[in-house]
């Protein structure tokens, strides 16, 4: 199958295409805060490059953040139409699960982490064993400091990779608070990647056969201002 | 040829499939009204989501209805501006992976623009040169269009739109969102008696301020229920509709006369307003101008104004490009 990934959750937007195991595109760039507009035509470059037409492609994968609320709202629009459009399925992943993805050789705890606003992240905890990888902690979005106490805290002494420009921004706190504990992912690692989107997304497909078109919905993570407010005079939603 | 029109520029979601800018085939408004009338007005975050949640089931209803498939669409027409810019990408957004999946040409459409379009799809024999008032909660602009694709901005408002100041206003009198309709049918009941402003710092120009009546009526009831007096509600509402009413009856109708203009187009849901209405057709057969307005679900946003609007801007100018960006402050020029 021939899969189209796209993820737009953070400031360095992900595209790629696979067919089968095979990574036909692949490519990261910087997107302005908030604002994938302008991936629909970034999209038709890739596949003029490759010498594709629209109609080759079987699937569609999509990162659901969390993220750039706007950012996964412009990604996950794009692939909902065109998944629609071409009459294929949609399939979206966890930004943070496929970023985790991106340290398929080393086994262990891994920490995905992207930065949310002021002093938050948003983050997840895996565990990897040969092939397998299991959620210990699902996304969520935390204070860095408190986050990372409750690390040191809960896991002990285990190692943990610390991957995505969360893990880089907060680098320092983090290894004043978990030390020799922490390990870091190296460049590339800490990117987004469409083509393992895209990978993660058929792998997902042909185990369940479950297309998203209608159901999907970015994992906002968190409430909006405005509900907080109504929530907070005691009445809820 | 049949364009495809998106607009989430606000709080409706809406996708409409039009023929040759002139026959709607399907208008399908998907409302977001009940979720934001909690917080008495439209919440931006919340209108995003919801654009994103209803996008791809109205677009697929659209084609449903109009019983056509992209197959038999010649052009994607999308509004990218002016608005609340996560709704806009979120509509841009649809049209241009639509256009970029079935390689249809793909045009972005002018929200403002478009209201003034809604008037076509129902007036077959309608051309400029014209004027058109667009009156909504998000515009109050009085727009000369001596002939297709121009524009002159004669008057705008220096702060509120008319439509909020009536949104703002009903809050006040403990009525429902939106407030329009509201006030309107109050006001049939009370006299406009209550004297809200004194001068109109504005009247040698074209351009309308409606916050001041508004923080008037705002203080009157305040100073009722301090005094522990009964509110009359009824006055109150009737006298400041008298006012909204007057000033847009006097920019539009100056403009008439010193522009020579006999068509008057009115746009934007306090068209739908029956005290506008009447007012303007008592006036427009005095100085000889007839007056058109579109019938309610075409005065308010919908996406049909869209289609019909970028298939004349298309016919012109051509597409746009697939890289347009949304412009929540877009100019009509
Ligand atoms: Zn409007």
């Amino acid at each position: 199958m021939r899969v189209l990934g796209i993820d737009t959750a953070t400031a360095v937007g992900a595209l790629g295409i696979i067919d089968g195991s095979h990574t036909v595109y692949e490519k990261s760039m910087l997107v302005r805060p908030g604002g994938a507009e302008r991936f629909p035509s970034l999209i038709q470059q890739a596949l003029r490059e490759i010498g594709w037409v629209p109609k080759n492609i079987d699937l569609i994968a999509v990162g659901q953040g969390p993220g750039s609320y706007t950012g996964v709202r412009v990604g996950m629009t794009i692939a909902k139409g065109m998944a629609y459009s071409l009459s294929v399925p949609l399939v979206s992943v966890s930004t943070l699960y496929v970023l985790a993805a991106n340290a398929a050789t080393r086994p262990g705890l891994i920490c995905p982490m992207l930065e949310s606003r002021r002093e938050e992240v948003y983050a997840a905890l895996y565990f990897r064993q040969e092939t397998s990888v299991t959620e210990v902690l699902p996304p969520g979005a935390w204070l860095a400091k408190e986050f990372c106490a409750d690390l040191r805290k809960k896991m002990k002494d285990t190692p943990i990779l610390f991957l995505g420009e969360g893990a880089v921004a907060y680098r320092e706190l983090i290894l004043n608070l978990l030390g020799a504990q922490a390990v870091f992912g190296e460049d590339e690692e800490n990117l987004i990647n469409g083509a393992t989107l895209a990978r993660l997304a058929l792998a997902y497909w042909e185990e369940t056969g479950e297309d998203a078109l209608y159901s999907c919905q970015p994992l906002y993570l968190k409430r909006t201002e405005a509900e907080v407010r109504w929530a907070e005079q005691g009445r809820g939603l | 040829m049949l364009v495809l029109g998106i607009e989430t520029s606000c709080d409706e979601t809406s996708v409409a499939v039009v023929e040759d800018g002139r026959r709607i085939l399907s208008n399908v408004i998907l409302s977001q009204i009940d979720k934001h009338a909690v917080f008495g007005g439209v919440v931006p975050e919340l209108a995003a989501r919801s654009h994103l949640e209803g996008i791809i089931q109205v677009i697929d209803t659209a084609l449903r209805q109009a019983g056509v498939g992209l197959k038999e669409i010649g052009l994607i027409a999308s509004t990218y501006g002016p608005g609340l810019i996560g709704g806009l990408l979120v509509g841009l957004s649809a049209a241009k992976a639509i256009a970029l999946s079935t390689e249809l040409p793909f045009i972005g459409v002018n929200h403002v623009e478009g209201h003034i379009y809604a008037n076509f799809l129902v007036h077959q024999e309608l051309a400029p040169p014209l004027l058109c008032l667009t009156v909504s909660g998000g515009h109050t602009n009085l727009i000369y269009m001596p002939e297709f694709a121009k524009y002159r901005i004669l008057g705008q408002t220096r702060d509120d739109a008319a439509g909020e100041a009536f949104d703002k206003v009903a809050r006040v009198l403990g009525l429902g969102y939106p407030g329009g309709p509201y006030i309107d049918r109050l006001a049939a009941e009370g006299q406009p008696v209550i004297q809200l402003t004194q001068t109109d710092a504005l009247a040698n120009t074209y351009d309308f301020s409606f916050s001041g009546v508004k923080t008037a009526v705002v203080n009157l009831v305040n100073s009722y229920k301090q005094k522990g007096q009964a509110i009359p509600q009824a006055d109150l509402a009737a006298s400041f509709q008298e006012y909204v009413v007057s000033t847009l009856a006097d920019r539009t109708f100056r403009a008439v006369e010193s522009l020579g203009v006999h068509k008057v187009l009115l746009s934007g849901g306090v068209a739908a307003n029956s005290q506008l209405r009447a007012r303007f057709k008592e006036l427009g057969a005095e100085k000889g101008a007839r007056i058109y307005y579109p019938p309610l679900e075409l005065c308010t946003d919908n996406a049909a104004m869209i289609a019909a609007c970028g298939y004349y801007r298309f016919c012109r100018c051509g597409p746009s490009v697939l890289d347009l960006p949304a412009d929540p402050r877009l100019k009509l020029i």
